[in-house]
């Protein structure tokens, strides 16, 4: 016999208890997963993208959230001229409800330059010229739109045809409208108006947080992010990411008392088994630990119940319309680490005041309970 | 009649040892003087409420005095750092109510106090069957307690007092529960382990005719001893 067979005994002796305790606190961590398996995926989604792009450099006007404010195009030659920068391509990028999907992006992509060359034709063909009234779809866009080429599609007031259907070769490419920058700053009536600038660094140049220092002196009020910081660096993120920690330390803070009322309720009706256990010789600082391993054990098995509930619940989410295209849940080994490890420190925050008053318990008055 | 048993080393000094609850309201034990030698065979008599099982729970360090000092082999208990180990290494409980775990089957009672031993897993298991065995309980290793009589169950918590190997057993009224044949088994159990393996034995009862098998009577009356005798001469141990 080991204290941890003795600890599943004791767990097991109130089973409803113990499933509920767990329910309760796994809830809290599959929250956790979802939440944190959301913003790290929403991260991870963009900076796919940006790789899929070979982008090394995001430039964009300083302030404002997810999708950035719109500036001259103008700005893209003056990047252009800064030594180390190899390429630039300019970007007009929007979130607009098409048709039955309430918010889709649409990506309008300055014609002939690099953002084209990462879109792989599953059908028909990209477009011909700059000012041919067509898009291509992503291929998840296209799924969620019904469409396929030769189809017509409706961007606000205009009509255009669809042409072909791309791989971007990340979730947030395929989930987007790819359109020539021309067309939809007609569209949105913003002349000559981007909202990106995606910049490739010559190989051999300095490295990027230099280059992109040159670019911030000499274009007032931009800001240049690393393509694999944009969306870290983005306030959206920034609060997505508070609120979503701000909810899971909620959840857990909940499950933890709900943990610790039940460890409570648990030493309170078995004081005498205490008592006599202290009497059998053994020392305080083992009946610390059985309590402890109670209580982390009861977290533990929460944490698996959690993973299992998070994962099922980013599965769903997934399926969702205004999810699709735009975020792929990262369920990562860290992520997961991450969960089992919050609930052993739940189990050891809930057991460590019950495990610690039973270490007070005077075994001759414990004993003498019925 | 000179004492013969005060040729041995003392075990146990109970020196003006003073037990209050309640804030002084209830005097339990005021000014008990007493001396327990290696091997003693002890009963302890008087009323209810006298303060035998106060008495019992100092002499075990379940409990402390408020005043008075309780030595073992000279030692005070007050010095011990982990009364704990003090208990699990020198001495065995056996009570009215059994007090076994009820989760646990009876091979499992017994390994309980073993935890605190350093003997391998195999080990254990040997020792705690055969503890069992001993007790007559070798039929019963993986019952639970619920499932056991009154008197089964006594022997179980006699194998486990025994777990340890402890130099000192204490028992209150290790019969009270039983019926008159059990209690005469028991009775004989317990008498016969302090035979064989030479433990001291303190034990709390009421029954005057369990009381004369001892070497010694104690009778308490209001929290103090009133009265000592020798029964039996006790034979030394060297
Ligand atoms: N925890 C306690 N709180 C208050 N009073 C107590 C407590 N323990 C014992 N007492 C009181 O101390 C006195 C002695 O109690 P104790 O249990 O030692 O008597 P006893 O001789 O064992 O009696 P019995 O033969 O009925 O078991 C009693 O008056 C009892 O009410
Ligand atoms: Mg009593």
């Amino acid at each position: 016999m080991t204290l941890l067979q003795l600890t599943l005994k004791n767990l097991s002796r109130r089973r409803v208890r113990t499933a509920l305790t767990i329910m309760g606190i796994g809830l809290g961590i599959g929250a956790v997963v979802a939440l944190l398996g959301l913003a790290w995926g929403l991260e991870a989604s963009w900076t796919d993208a940006y790789k899929v792009r070979k982008t090394d450099l995001v430039v964009r006007r300083s302030g404002g959230g997810l999708i950035a404010q719109p500036f001259p195009d103008s700005a893209s030659e003056q990047v252009a001229q800064i030594p180390g920068v190899s390429q630039v391509a300019s970007l007009l990028t929007e979130v607009l409800s098409i048709e039955s999907v309430p918010m889709m992006v649409v990506s309008g992509r300055q014609w002939q330059s690099f953002l084209w060359e990462n879109l792989k034709i599953v059908s028909g063909r990209l477009p011909t010229s700059a000012d041919e009234k067509v898009v291509v779809l992503g291929t998840l866009a296209a799924e969620m739109l019904e469409k396929k080429p030769g189809d017509k599609i409706t961007i606000e007031i205009d009509e255009f045809e669809v042409v072909g259907i791309a791989d971007g070769g990340a979730v947030v490419e395929n989930g987007a409208i790819m359109i020539s920058l021309p067309l939809l700053q007609g569209v949105m009536q913003k002349d000559k108006m981007v909202n990106f600038i995606n910049v490739r660094l010559d190989p051999k140049s300095r490295d990027p947080h230099t280059v992109s220092q040159v670019i911030q002196q000499h274009i007032p009020g931009c800001r240049v992010d690393i393509a694999e910081e944009v969306l870290s660096q983005s306030d959206g993120v920034k609060t997505f990411k508070a609120m979503n920690w701000g909810t899971s330390i909620i959840a857990l803070l909940v499950g933890t008392f709900g943990v610790m009322n039940t460890m409570f309720m648990s030493v309170f009706e078995r004081t005498r088994e205490i008592g006599i256990l202290l009497a059998l010789g053994w020392k305080r600082s083992r009946i610390l630990r059985m309590i402890l391993l109670e209580s982390v054990t009861l977290c533990f098995a929460a944490g698996i119940v959690g993973i299992i509930a998070g994962i099922a619940l980013l599965k769903i989410l997934t399926l969702m319309p205004w999810m699709q295209g735009r975020i792929e849940p990262q369920i990562t080994i860290e992520l997961l680490s991450l969960a089992l490890g919050l609930a052993i420190a739940v189990g050891v925050a809930s057991g460590l005041y019950p495990a610690l008053h039973c270490t007070r318990i005077n075994p001759s008055l414990a004993i003498r309970q019925v | 009649m000179p004492s013969p048993s005060a040729a041995n080393a003392p075990l146990l000094e109970i020196d003006d040892v003073r037990r209050e609850f309640d804030d002084g309201q209830v005097l339990a034990l005021r000014g008990v003087n007493l001396t327990i030698h290696e091997g003693e065979y002890v009963a302890i008599m008087g009323s209810s409420g006298s303060g035998k099982s106060t008495l019992l729970s100092l002499l075990g360090a379940l409990d402390t005095p408020n005043s008075g000092e309780i030595r073992y082999r000279g030692q005070s208990l007050s010095s011990y750092p982990d009364l704990g180990q003090f208990r699990a290494k020198h001495l065995g409980f056996i009570f009215q109510s059994f007090l076994l775990l009820p989760t646990l089957t009876a091979l499992e009672n017994v390994l309980v106090p073993m935890f605190e031993m350093p003997w391998s897993r195999p080990e254990r298991q040997r020792r705690a069957a055969e503890l069992l065995e001993a007790v007559g309980m070798g039929h019963r290793l993986n019952h639970m307690p619920e499932k056991l009589s009154g008197g089964e169950r006594q022997r179980v918590a006699i194998a486990r007092s025994l777990a340890n190997e402890p130099s000192i057993l204490l028992a209150d009224e290790p019969t009270g529960n039983l019926d008159t044949q059990n209690a005469a088994q028991i009775m004989d159990l317990l008498r016969s382990v302090h035979h064989q393996r030479k433990n001291t034995m303190i034990l709390v009862t009421h029954d005057p005719a369990i009381a004369k098998t001892a070497d010694r009577i104690i009778t308490m009356r209001d929290g103090q001893v009133v009265e000592d005798t020798q029964t039996h001469p006790h034979t030394a141990i060297s």
